[in-house]
């Protein structure tokens, strides 16, 4: 069964594909909101979160997240909470 | 080269697709393979008597549906899974006369954007006076983006209309007026951000659009698809065969966006254009512009 994983980390990974998947350089914490500090849009969000998934999945766990709260999503830490929160069911 | 049609997308889906793909295979000896609802697809292709390669693919993306949500809920959309042919290297494009978001969306998703790409843009190829054409980016794609975008645009822009035949694109900024400082926030942010771009001109009207006077012209997708319909709406009837296809630039393979209401005709051009923009490695061209772009600012 694969290690448990904080929201920290789950945050770690997202500024990781934020910054690869998007281009996005310079600071990003939990935060930074996608829409005024990121210019990030929910296609962009969720191309990042795909990735972060398929990167979840190759460590073992099975991420389930709530897309329409996902969507609704504020700032990075929003959205890590969400996947963190998903992981757990 | 294989072409993967979405036959589940578009006003007249699924027959016009299907009556397109059997056109184009049997007219021009385009290799199309139909992606959708096995069941239905087969139905459709027994009754006209045809026969071509089907992947099944038992969802679609409706046209009322929120693209990005609709295919996070549908992973085996048709036009999800007719990208996911490209990505696997099954098929050398992908046509779909659905909803362009999810189109944009599904090419995003399951190809990837190019080097240096923050955003992919629906370019049309708009003929114009002295027989020349004008590219128009955004087509339609993303209706609400932030205007930094639009330099990821022109360049991509300006590397398609260089395939066309222009060796140094002049750019302009789709507005209400020519003078700097015309339109509205978006447009006043977006015209300082392209006046860093190669081949800027400044600002640009329709007129001088259709003019020739540039050959590559930016705006948002709303601006861009309302333009673009408003163009279709006018052309006078008998003007010549219509060009209802437009390429989406920056993702990592081909993807041609037919217009929704397209005819069996027109997804079979499209089809022949798919074929065509394969062979030229277009979306490869394109990346490697932008990939070159991306060095030169990694350097200066």
């Amino acid at each position: 069964m694969a290690e448990q994983m904080t929201t920290d980390e789950v945050v770690a990974l997202l500024t990781d594909r934020l910054a690869t998947v998007l281009g996005i350089d310079g600071p990003v914490t939990a935060d930074s909101r996608f829409d005024e500090d990121l210019h990030a849009d929910s296609l962009d969000l969720v191309e990042v979160v795909e990735s972060v998934e398929q990167e979840l999945r190759t460590r073992g766990h099975t991420p389930n997240v709530d897309d329409d709260a996902l969507l609704a999503a504020e700032t990075v830490g929003d959205a890590a909470a969400l996947i963190q929160a998903g992981l757990g069911r | 080269m294989r072409v993967a049609l979405d036959v589940m997308g578009g006003d007249h889906a699924p027959a016009a697709p299907v009556e397109a793909a059997l056109r184009a295979a049997a007219d021009h000896g385009v290799d199309v393979v139909c992606v959708g609802a096995a069941d239905l697809v087969a139905e459709h292709l027994r009754r006209a008597g045809g026969d071509l390669p089907v992947v099944d693919a038992p969802d679609v993306v409706g046209m009322d549906e929120d693209p990005v949500a609709a295919l996070r809920a549908k992973p085996r959309a048709s036009v999800r899974v007719a990208c996911e042919l490209v990505a696997a290297g099954e098929a050398a494009a992908v046509v779909s006369a659905g909803s362009t978001g999810a189109t944009l969306t599904a090419a995003l998703l399951a190809l990837g954007r190019a080097p240096g790409v923050r955003r992919p843009v629906v370019a049309a190829a708009i003929p114009v006076e002295g027989g020349r054409t004008v590219v128009l980016a955004d087509a339609g794609g993303s209706m609400d983006v932030h205007p930094d975008v639009v330099g990821g645009y022109a360049a991509m822009a300006r590397a398609y209309a260089q395939v066309l035949g222009a060796p140094e694109p002049r750019v302009g900024l789709l507005n209400v007026g020519h003078e700097p400082g015309k339109g509205h926030a978006w447009a006043k942010e977006a015209f300082d951000v392209l006046s860093a771009t190669s081949g800027f001109t400044g600002n640009i009207e329709p007129a001088a659009v259709l003019a020739g006077d540039v050959d590559v012209v930016v705006t948002d997708g709303f601006t861009g698809n309302i333009f673009l319909k408003t163009l279709e709406a006018a052309a006078v009837p008998g003007d010549g065969e219509a060009d209802t296809v437009a390429s989406l630039l920056g993702v990592n393979g081909e993807v041609l966006v037919a217009h929704g209401a397209a005819s069996a005709g027109d997804i079979a051009a499209a089809l022949r254009r798919a074929q065509q923009v394969a062979v030229a490695g277009l979306a490869q061209r394109i990346s490697g512009q932008m990939s070159q772009a991306q060095e030169r600012r990694d350097d200066g």
